[in-house]
């Protein structure tokens, strides 16, 4: 497969061996893949990537179809269409992904937005739901509100109030910032 | 994620905003434009 391929600190679209799934993971044709912060600090190499990551090959998000399944996955078959946060390596034309790490991907959604998705939306979920523990209808600050991860999540609630109060407290303020870049 | 986004996904109540594609085989041109910013939603490698 090809893959971009960091160079001494530059780009290149180059030849690697074809990855190979292991038990519990498949093999995914990439579609898109979508460009991420981190990306930019590993070409700079600022970022290393976690173990098993490839190390120069950049990418933390993809979308693309299963084409080979390791051996134990249930949940997927080939030809499945699939999107996920990978570890690295995303910006390739095929990526090994555990199975239980791909989300499906819907119908009418182009492969250009789902290779956006994964990365942007788990950052924003994990941020309201998981490490905040919020629930519907109650009142988040987004802070840089016309960056990615917040377009997801300005998808939860509308207006906004600090929380927590910040040390000194602002006075809670409301503003709507949809649809992006309003 | 599954239960509470994708359905929304689905729907077409959540969209996502992109700004830019490239192939990717031109990933130089994408990191650039992705550094430039003034960009509103996602630069994505095709």
């Amino acid at each position: 497969m090809r893959a971009v391929t960091i160079v001494d600190g530059r780009l290149e679209w180059r030849e690697h061996p074809d990855p190979s799934p292991g038990t519990g993971e498949v093999l995914v044709r990439v579609r898109a893949a979508g460009l991420n912060g981190a990306d930019r600090l590993q070409v700079a190499g600022l970022y290393p990537p976690p173990p098993g990551a490839p190390a120069d090959i950049p990418g933390l998000e993809l979308a693309g179809e299963v084409a080979v399944l390791g051996a134990g996955v249930i949940a997927f078959s080939v030809g499945d269409r699939v999107m996920a946060v990978v570890a690295g390596g995303g910006q390739a034309e095929m990526a090994v992904v555990h199975e239980r790490h791909l989300l499906r991907v819907p119908d009418d959604v182009a492969w250009a937005e789902a290779g956006g998705f994964a990365e942007v939306f788990t950052t924003a979920h994990d941020a309201l739901f998981t490490q905040c523990g919020l629930t519907i209808g109650e009142r988040v600050c987004v802070h840089g509100a016309a960056e990615a991860a917040s377009t997801g999540r300005r998808c939860g609630p509308g207006h906004s109030k600090p929380r927590p109060t910040p040390p000194g407290g602002w006075k809670p303020r409301s503003f709507r910032c949809w649809p992006p870049g309003a | 994620m599954e239960a509470q986004v994708l359905p929304l996904l689905a729907a077409g109540r959540v969209r996502v905003p992109v700004a830019a594609t490239f192939p990717m085989a031109d990933a130089g041109a994408a990191y650039e434009r992705f550094a430039a910013g003034s960009k509103l939603g996602k630069v994505v490698l095709v």
